[in-house]
């Protein structure tokens, strides 16, 4: 049986045709923001999972945005291309602001939380959603990395690995592991 | 809670796309940046080439739009979780391991929902468990074995060149990498075989 690989992926453009463009937009901004365009949502959709509102991703999806574009000119073609080098930058991005909220040791938190906890757009959200949302920033960081990855920019296992740096078992591995301690907190609530 | 259940609160939770307001907001900060220069140096973005930068974002947004629809479509076309299994269990059956070690329990469990299933993940998964064990039996015997057990280690090693998991690249894009940690088996480098075990190998 021949085997086939179907890549998940929040569009359905072949790799390759994204790597090309990657090294396209080293000079090119236009294609850069072709670039942008392809992967805008699935980039928000993972610092979504990673954050504590709406606005902190929307800001963090810009800074991983403005970042990529100052460093796209050095890009060279890797392991996981274009896709992995840019959920770095996003995982970078993430870590920094929440190394940033920890140094805030007063217990006041970001000013965009604090907005995010207004009684009207807690009405605007759904309760369930933001419970499952907090479980998941809960998690330790490589199981909350592996379901934002997995369930917010909808990448592969192996195209998680080439992120997070292990192998497509190992990556299962940690998604296995991160779904039964998610499965065990929902249980007990 | 069932897997299905938990993967599809998941999916709503995580995989919410971006609101009108939101898309909006964002293009109009990146078309910002990407109209600036990159650097604080002396590069300048010619009017032209801001225009054009303005032209494509507006040209993606339409496309994004007609992306987005399609992405909602069927994303993950893989076979389901009893299939999965029942490779998984297969390959157990066939594939060897060290003496005295055993499958790490996680084989035996039932699978996590149909997300992740490939053609051949079973297998992979069960043959990426084995080398596992297999470059800590090697590991072990270099630090702790006879000449003749360390020889009879390595010979074992080497026959994960011809699973499929490490021969196919239809199935496996590390082959290079993996080729490389048995390279190293041969040379006697522990140190790879060493990371190889921490990074991938640990429960």
């Amino acid at each position: 049986m021949e085997a086939i690989i179907i890549r998940a992926r929040g569009t359905s453009l072949p790799e390759g045709n994204d790597e090309a463009l990657a090294l396209r937009a080293r000079t090119d901004p236009g294609a850069f923001g072709e670039l942008y365009e392809r992967h805008r949502d699935a980039v928000y959709r993972y610092l979504r999972a990673q954050t504590a509102n709406d606005d902190l991703a929307l800001e963090l999806s810009a800074v991983t945005f403005e970042r990529a574009f100052l460093a796209i000119p050095k890009y060279r073609t890797r392991g996981g291309g274009i896709l992995a080098w840019l959920f770095r930058i996003a995982r970078n991005a993430a870590t920094d602001e929440a190394r940033r909220l920890r140094r805030r040791a007063d217990g006041t938190d970001d000013r965009r939380a604090s907005q995010a906890a207004t009684p009207e757009q807690l009405v605007l959200r759904s309760e369930q959603r933001v419970e499952l949302l907090q479980q998941v920033r809960e998690l330790p960081d490589d199981q909350r990395d592996a379901l934002a990855l997995r369930y917010g920019a909808r990448l592969t296992a192996r195209e998680i690995g080439a992120v997070i740096g292990k192998s497509e078992a190992a990556t299962q591995k940690l998604f296995s592991r991160a779904l039964a301690r998610l499965r065990e907190e929902l249980d007990e609530d | 809670m069932k897997t299905d259940e938990l993967e599809r609160r998941l999916h709503s939770a995580l995989g919410r796309p971006l609101q009108a307001d939101q898309r909006t907001w964002l293009d109009e900060r990146v078309a910002m940046i990407l109209g600036q220069p990159r650097t604080r140096r002396s590069f300048r973005v010619t009017r032209s080439a801001a225009l054009a930068v303005g032209l494509s974002l507006v040209l993606a947004i339409v496309f994004g739009v007609w992306a987005g629809q399609r992405s909602t479509e069927a994303p993950y076309g893989m076979q389901g979780a009893a299939a999965y299994e029942a490779e998984r269990a297969a390959a157990m059956a066939v594939t060897a391991i060290p003496p005295a070690a055993t499958w790490p329990a996680s084989l035996s469990e039932p699978a996590d929902g149909s997300g992740w299933y490939a053609v051949y993940a079973g297998r992979r998964e069960v043959e990426y468990n084995a080398a596992c064990l297999w470059f800590g039996h090697w590991l072990d015997q270099q630090e702790n074995g006879t000449t003749a057990s360390r020889a009879a280690a390595l010979e074992a090693v080497l026959q994960m060149r011809a699973w499929k998991t490490f021969s196919d690249p239809m199935i496996n894009g590390s082959i290079d990498y993996f080729d490389g940690l048995l390279r190293a088996a041969e040379s006697g480098d522990l140190v790879p075989i060493r990371a190889e075990l921490a990074t991938n190998c640990s429960q």
